[in-house]
């Protein structure tokens, strides 16, 4: 599974997807990161079967909410008010027409407090972050054991081969 | 007498967030408004106090898609102020490090943001089911592009080796010969893109502009040169907030460049093609002459063209770069300690850059001024609208409102520069 931060520093809370970048790094977990733009994105999922991608998000959420959106992208609307000219949804439609979607993919985005310029990040922004950074981490470990023959079930929280 | 609004409230295909208005009444138009909501002024407050060294990585933030041309005239402006020269192998390289990024941008605006406007679809996700060719094309040759700038600059995203005095890192000859192949694709890609851009359909739209580049005494303009235009400007670049001023509008955050006196006017390719054609290398030259593309050229909607013939320039530099090549005997030259004030202005994809710094003898900043090229282009894309647009009268709204954004798109707006979000509509299948 290839994780992808996506952020831009100096930003406030745009640059969440660096935060959970830089806590992953700490716990030895490998991210890629990227500007969030279309074109960085398809070339960060190129190959990868299976992409996770960490964003920050406007949606009338309470700041610092972690949202997940599993697989289906239907629920990202690709319309203009990204900034970006091309952003994470329509990186992943475009990757879609051309035939270069990963087989899975999984978005968290990071509720934002402000986008504003020069403007640092949230403190819910910064407690989100940790979570989300150690949820991936967490999740990746997972994988590690099914890779090594275990599977871990989360309704009897135990591990069987 | 009927009137008419035209209104989007979101731009799209541009970076950033911006909107537009147009009021008319019969065939005048009586009210235009191009409105940005994020300016870069909040940089230059951020950047007081600071040690200059910071400047270049903290503006290469501003954007997202030129960050290159961000930490060149911060690194040119503070080596100004600080009297420093670099030695001619570190000269080359930031030429073809800037080459790189006008790879990217332009492949980007060109076959995804500007095409799907001459080819009547919504966006490059719906252009790409029918052209998936030419969407192709220009992922390689961004690709291409960012394999410059990933070498030069340590990675792709927000490189981080270029600083004031040269490079923490330098290639060497061996590793730039590399990139060699494939910008010989991309020249041949940007030589073919001429061609197709050129029978693309343009609309008869043609103004009087005064246009305003960087020249230099023997090459296309990136990194030096005097201010130059087309109405006798020319000057030193640490003049040029003698001859150019910034007014505020209600309307917009950013704020409107005029040069003193005068009024708008153009920056970009196409006052960089006008006012240096004799400049461009022979291989850029010839493609220009073979589509009927000679100096001036007043259309700003065949400026799709003249981006696709700096594509040529820029893969052509590069090539020439690459084979012209020798390690620098040391990757940073001396810095003195001192106080000083320095300007300097590079040439972003998208036009003129222009970046002052004051610090003191520690190097800390006491001031920043930094005006991009769209801020630069804004009331000119205003004045474009007003005219266009009454050009539009009894088209459909529809239309009519697609063709203003396209005008605006001619310019290649980089509004926010790098801020970027999603909106979400949440899925009740959740």
């Amino acid at each position: 599974m290839r994780i992808i931060c996506c952020g831009t520093r100096y930003r406030g809370d745009d640059g969440a997807g660096l935060i959970v970048a830089e806590r992953l790094g700490q716990v030895g977990v490998e991210v890629a990161t990227s500007t969030g733009g279309a074109t960085d994105l398809l070339e960060a999922m190129n190959g990868a079967q299976e992409v996770l991608v960490v964003d920050a998000v406007i949606s009338g959420a309470p700041a610092g909410t972690i949202h997940e959106w599993r697989n289906g992208m239907a629920e990202f609307q690709r319309n203009s008010s990204t900034s970006h000219a091309l952003g994470v949804p329509e990186g992943i439609a475009l990757a879609r027409v051309l035939g270069r979607l990963p087989a899975r993919i999984h978005i968290y985005s990071i509720e934002a407090k402000t986008f504003e310029v020069g403007s640092e990040d949230s403190a819910e922004v910064r407690r989100a972050a940790d979570d989300l950074a150690y949820r991936i981490a967490d999740l990746v470990s997972l994988r590690s054991l099914e890779i090594r023959g275990l599977r871990y079930s989360a309704d009897q929280s135990s591990f069987s081969t | 007498m009927t009137g008419r609004t035209i209104r989007v409230d979101t731009l799209a295909r541009v970076e950033g967030e911006g909107s537009l208005y147009i009021k008319m009444s019969g065939d005048r138009v009586s009210d235009v408004r191009l409105k940005i909501y994020e300016p870069p002024r909040f940089f230059e407050a951020f950047l007081r106090g600071r040690h200059y060294s910071e400047a270049p990585d903290i503006t290469s933030r501003i954007c997202g898609i030129c960050p290159i041309a961000y930490q060149m005239s911060a690194i040119h402006a503070i080596e100004r102020a600080l009297d420093i020269h670099v030695e001619p192998a570190i000269r080359l390289l930031r030429r073809l490090f800037y080459c790189g990024e006008w790879v990217e941008s332009h492949a980007l605006h060109v076959f995804m943001l500007h095409a799907p406007d001459f080819l009547g679809y919504p966006d490059v996700i719906a252009m790409a089911a029918d052209h998936r060719e030419l969407v192709e094309k220009a992922l390689r040759l961004k690709k291409i592009g960012n394999g410059i700038v990933s070498l030069i600059g340590g990675r792709e995203i927000h490189p981080i080796s270029a600083t004031v005095g040269g490079f923490y890192k330098v290639p060497s000859k061996c590793d730039l010969e590399k990139l060699t192949a494939d910008l010989e694709w991309a020249l041949q890609a940007s030589l073919e893109a001429v061609e197709w851009t050129s029978k693309l359909d343009f609309p008869k739209f043609e103004q009087d502009y005064e246009f305003v580049a960087l020249r230099h005494p023997d090459e296309y303009p990136l990194n030096e040169g005097r201010l130059v235009s087309n109405r006798g400007l020319n000057i030193d670049v640490a003049e040029y907030e003698d001859h150019f001023t910034e007014l505020h509008v209600k309307h917009s955050n950013a704020l409107h460049s005029i040069v003193r006196g005068r009024g708008s006017y153009l920056v970009g390719p196409l006052a960089r093609f006008n006012l240096n054609f004799d400049r461009l290398p022979p291989a850029a030259q010839e493609s220009a002459k073979g589509v009927q593309l000679t100096p001036p050229v007043l259309n700003p909607f065949r400026g799709i063209v003249v981006r696709a013939v700096e594509l040529v320039f820029a893969c052509a530099e590069a090539l020439r770069i690459l084979r012209e090549y020798e390690l620098p005997s040391a990757p940073i030259c001396d810095i003195p300690t001192r106080a000083g004030i320095g300007q300097a202005i590079t040439e972003a994809p998208r036009g003129i850059l222009y970046h002052r710094y004051a610090f003191d003898d520690r190097g800390l900043i006491l001031s920043a001024k930094i005006v991009p090229p769209t801020s630069q282009n804004q009331k000119r894309i205003e004045d474009d609208l007003r005219e266009y647009a009454s050009h539009l009268v009894g088209w459909p709204q529809q239309e009519a409102t697609w063709k203003c954004e396209q005008a605006i798109r001619n310019y290649d707006p980089c509004i926010s520069c790098a801020t970027h979000f999603l909106t979400l509509t949440p899925n009740k299948e959740r």
